[in-house]
């Protein structure tokens, strides 16, 4: 008896390891087509191509580049860029720094100030946007959200729109 | 049985009627799985609002765990992956997952740990193989030191509610850098609600059963709220547990039913909280007792405690954090009367500690941080009158009260560079009887892509506790030198794994020795001792579901030169085990989301043997190993909106096992050493209602 017991309870828990998922990336990249259309940027950024750019290696290009293949940003062809320097970045909408970059924050934001990019900084690095960012990816409660630092947005000539301000969990 | 196997089934047809009342139409009303059928242009099609709520259905990953913040190694938030340290979060989903009442509930499953008894029934913990109930592992709750000041052990069985903790951090490894003395093997670091956490009130109840009535019980509120500036926390829990429901055959051979209240203990925590713009506020009375065993009638050995303490957190400018604390505690352990035919025994000495403290949190540059740290540490003790009345003892300086003190100081610095995290420490420490001392501590930390490493070279200490100085003035301090090595790979989105080694060295452990002709205590100095090992882990995490699967393992033949703790077969061979503890443990434990109101959550674990001078004085004997398992059903607004219930069912396969005095002394006046029988099959429901 205790055997079948053991043997169901292993079965029960190994069950559950052939179990799959959407990943947070998927979600991640669209909230992010979702700031193209709710976040106001200055007019000379909305003509021309809408750029993302990502720092470093991270799985969220391809889903970026998925999203590129099919959507605009309004009238805009997203473009995705990958970037392994600093310097590299250019003028970009949208710049997505992965967790795993997250040393590079400080260079980032000091980047995009002194070429005075209206640039979106997106990230799930830990504090972020006490350290200059935008919009920092987090899961609360199992649920993925995201936090948002209006006067780093306002600070990079951003206006995020309602929605977005009111669905956030608001930081300073 | 029959009654309970129809409770069981009772409550489980409910939960279930509650699942199967839901009902779906559009993105809202949909169930996961419809949600999880939307194309990726639906989902890009939907309104932010919309993706909102469909995010909060789906999306949880390994990183929820990998980026759980941790300030138990380092003092300052840093993932576990980053931190200088092998760490485990157990965070409060976790906890309520796990149908856990009390602290040694929470740690079951943590690679590493395992239990024992010390004199007068009462639970320990023992920290990779090792001994660590006395003074080895610090214990703290918010940042208090739970750990009693004259032997400094803390009780681990039915103490410490689970109802009142948000989080517990636990450092497998030294933590005396950072915290001092008593964090030498270890560091359990609970945190206990707050005001923001507590928006509502809470009233709950847990009852449990192993077969016949009620034997073991808590009854609990807690409540608190939070305005602009301040905030507010006030709880209280009462529990009571019986050991299990077996026999006890003490060291004169006399049987003691256990459900006739020997070794029931019971605990009352009450912990209030308040906070105004930085000022935070503390104080917790906890009152902790369990039966011994042995005595001819029952007469409770009390641990009562009260902490308090008041900090500030102060921010001159954004790049320094200054915390200046106050804190103080007022102890009184193994506090007991043995009113015996032919002896008379009383113990009730107070302890106090009045500490002075202020911490310091740097970050002269981006990737610079330094921590640090000076205090002043006030130790006093008193023989009670009422002891004075009946026993003409003194302390060591002949008088009715003794003091000593300690200042100390520590700073850590950390450069975070693209080659990683580099990590230098050190705590000084002056004692008042042991003199100088000094704790460095070396640590680096990388994250490269999906690998991340850690190696961590760290020295402790722990000077004496008054109670080991007074039975032996002449007692030295102890030393250990601990090397870690980990490594961790984070598999996919969803799965991570991680493995570490150790290697720890104790030198002159402080060892504890009761001889019972004489009824005569002592510490002394042994032989080094230590273990070496290794723990692994894997961790997934869905959606729907998580799992964690971990398996340690310690062998003590190169660093145990210790009789006391070691194992040794006849002739003298010596075993790579150490008494009391299983050099192998195996742990399986998951969480399957049946709906949004429904968990389930299976924990399976398993010990190999261990050895004890459990039937006779001269010879260890082996004890076979065992298998726990568990089932928890979490169920949300269960009937009724804010009523939660927990429905478990603990060492499901009723298996037989026993908890071991994890220290003993070969031939000691031809009394072997009985083990504790542990909990038997018991099925426990808790009830949680919110307004």
């Amino acid at each position: 008896m205790k055997m079948r017991l053991s043997i169901l309870l292993f079965l029960l828990t190994a069950m559950t390891l052939t179990l799959r998922a959407q990943s947070d990336l998927k979600l991640q990249s669209i909230y992010l087509y979702n700031f193209t259309r709710l976040m106001a940027w200055p007019d000379g950024y909305q003509s021309g191509d809408f750029i993302i750019t990502v720092v470093g290696n991270s799985d969220i290009i391809k889903e970026l580049e998925n999203i590129a293949t099919t959507r605009k940003a309004g009238n805009q062809r997203i473009i995705v860029k990958q970037v392994r320097t600093v310097e590299s970045i250019g003028q970009s909408h949208i710049v997505y720094l992965p967790s795993d970059e997250s040393r590079k924050i400080s260079d980032i934001v000091s980047y995009l100030k002194s070429n005075q990019f209206n640039t979106l900084l997106i990230t799930d690095s830990r504090n972020a946007t006490k350290n200059g960012a935008m919009v920092k990816f987090t899961s609360i409660e199992n649920s993925q959200k995201y936090e948002l630092n209006i006067k780093n947005a306002r600070e990079a000539g951003l206006v995020p729109g309602h929605d977005i301000v009111r669905l956030a969990i608001i930081v300073d | 049985m029959k009654n309970v196997l129809s409770l069981c089934l009772i409550i489980i047809i409910l939960a279930f009627t509650q699942v199967n009342a839901m009902g779906a139409s559009d993105v809202r009303t949909m169930n996961r799985r419809q949600l999880k059928s939307l194309s990726h242009d639906q989902l890009l099609d939907l309104p932010l609002e919309d993706l909102v709520y469909v995010a909060s259905k789906l999306g949880v990953s390994i990183d929820d765990l990998l980026d759980a913040t941790t300030t138990v190694s380092s003092k300052t938030a840093l993932s576990t992956r980053e931190t200088p340290g092998i760490i485990s979060v157990i965070s409060r989903q976790d906890i309520i997952n796990s149908g856990a009442q009390d602290l040694a509930d929470i740690l079951r499953t943590i690679p590493g740990i395992y239990f024992g008894y010390d004199v007068e029934g009462v639970g320990g913990i023992i920290m990779r193989g090792n001994w660590g109930h006395e003074g080895k592992v610090l214990f703290l709750i918010d940042d208090m030191e739970l750990n009693e000041n004259m032997y400094s052990v803390v009780q681990i069985f039915n103490h410490i509610p689970a109802d009142q903790i948000k989080q517990v951090e636990v450092i497998r490894g030294p933590g005396s850098a950072l915290y001092g003395g008593y964090a030498e093997l270890g560091v359990i670091r609970i945190t206990t609600f707050n005001g923001e956490d507590l928006k509502e009130t809470a009233v709950y109840g847990m009852a449990g059963t192993y077969g016949s009535g009620l034997n073991r019980n808590s009854i609990g509120f807690n409540t608190g709220g939070s305005k602009q500036n301040s905030s507010w926390a006030l709880m209280g829990t009462l529990s009571s547990a019986e050991a299990s429901n077996g026999n006890f055959t003490s060291i004169d051979d006399k049987l003691y039913d256990l459900q006739d209240e020997w070794l029931k203990s019971n605990n009352l925590l009450i912990n209030a909280k308040y906070s105004f713009h930085q000022l935070q506020a503390q104080f917790v009375y906890d009152d902790y007792s369990i039966n011994p065993v042995g005595y001819g009638k029952i007469n409770p050995n009390r641990f009562r405690n009260f902490f308090s303490q008041v900090k500030y957190n102060y921010q001159p400018t954004d790049k320094i954090t200054i915390t200046p604390a106050i804190l103080y505690k007022n102890q009184t352990p193994f506090w007991f009367t043995y009113d015996l035919e032919d002896d008379f025994w009383f113990y009730k000495r107070i302890a106090s500690q009045l500490s002075v403290i202020s911490d310091m949190v740097w970050n002269p540059l981006h990737n610079v941080q330094v921590i640090s740290g000076i205090g002043y540490k006030s130790d006093s003790a008193r023989i009670t009158e009422e002891e004075q009345q009946y026993m003409e003892e003194s302390f060591y300086n002949d008088r009715f009260d003794v003091n000593h003190y300690t200042a100390f100081a520590y700073a850590q610095g950390s450069l975070s560079t693209r080659y990683g995290n580099f990590f230098a420490g050190a705590r000084a420490e002056n004692h008042s009887v042991t003199g100088n001392n000094i704790a460095p501590r070396f640590g680096y930390t990388h994250i490269y892509k999906r690998l991340n490493v850690k190696y961590l070279y760290s020295h402790a200490f722990r000077s004496p506790s008054i109670e080991n100085v007074n039975l032996n003035p002449d007692i030295n301090i102890e030393r250990t030198l601990v090397n870690e090595l980990a490594l961790g790979y984070r598999i996919s989105n969803n799965f991570y794994t991680t493995v570490n080694l150790y290697d720890i060295v104790i030198k002159d452990p402080i060892v504890y020795f009761f001889g019972y002709e004489d009824v005569d205590e002592t510490y002394y100095n042994e032989d080094q001792t230590g273990s070496s090992g290794l723990e692994f882990e894997l961790k997934a995490v869905y959606p729907l579901w998580n799992a964690s699967f971990s398996y340690s393992y310690f062998d003590a033949s190169k660093n145990n030169q210790s009789d006391v703790y070691g194992v040794f077969l006849p002739g003298g061979q010596l075993k790579k085990m150490m008494k009391g503890s299983p050099s192998h443990m195996l742990h399986l434990s998951g969480s399957v989301k049946l709906s949004k109101k429904m968990w389930l959550n299976p924990v399976l674990s398993w010990y190999s043997s261990r050895y004890g001078y459990l039937l006779n004085a001269d010879e260890q004997t082996e004890v076979n190993p065992y298998m726990l398992a568990d089932l928890n059903l979490l169920t949300k607004n269960f009937l009724i909106r804010n009523l939660d219930m927990v429905f478990s069912v603990k060492n499901i396969l009723n298996s037989k096992y026993e908890y071991i005095q994890p220290y003993g002394f070969e031939g000691l006046e031809d009394r072997p050493i009985p083990s504790i029988p542990g909990k038997p099959l018991e099925v426990m429901l808790q009830l949680k209602y919110r307004f």
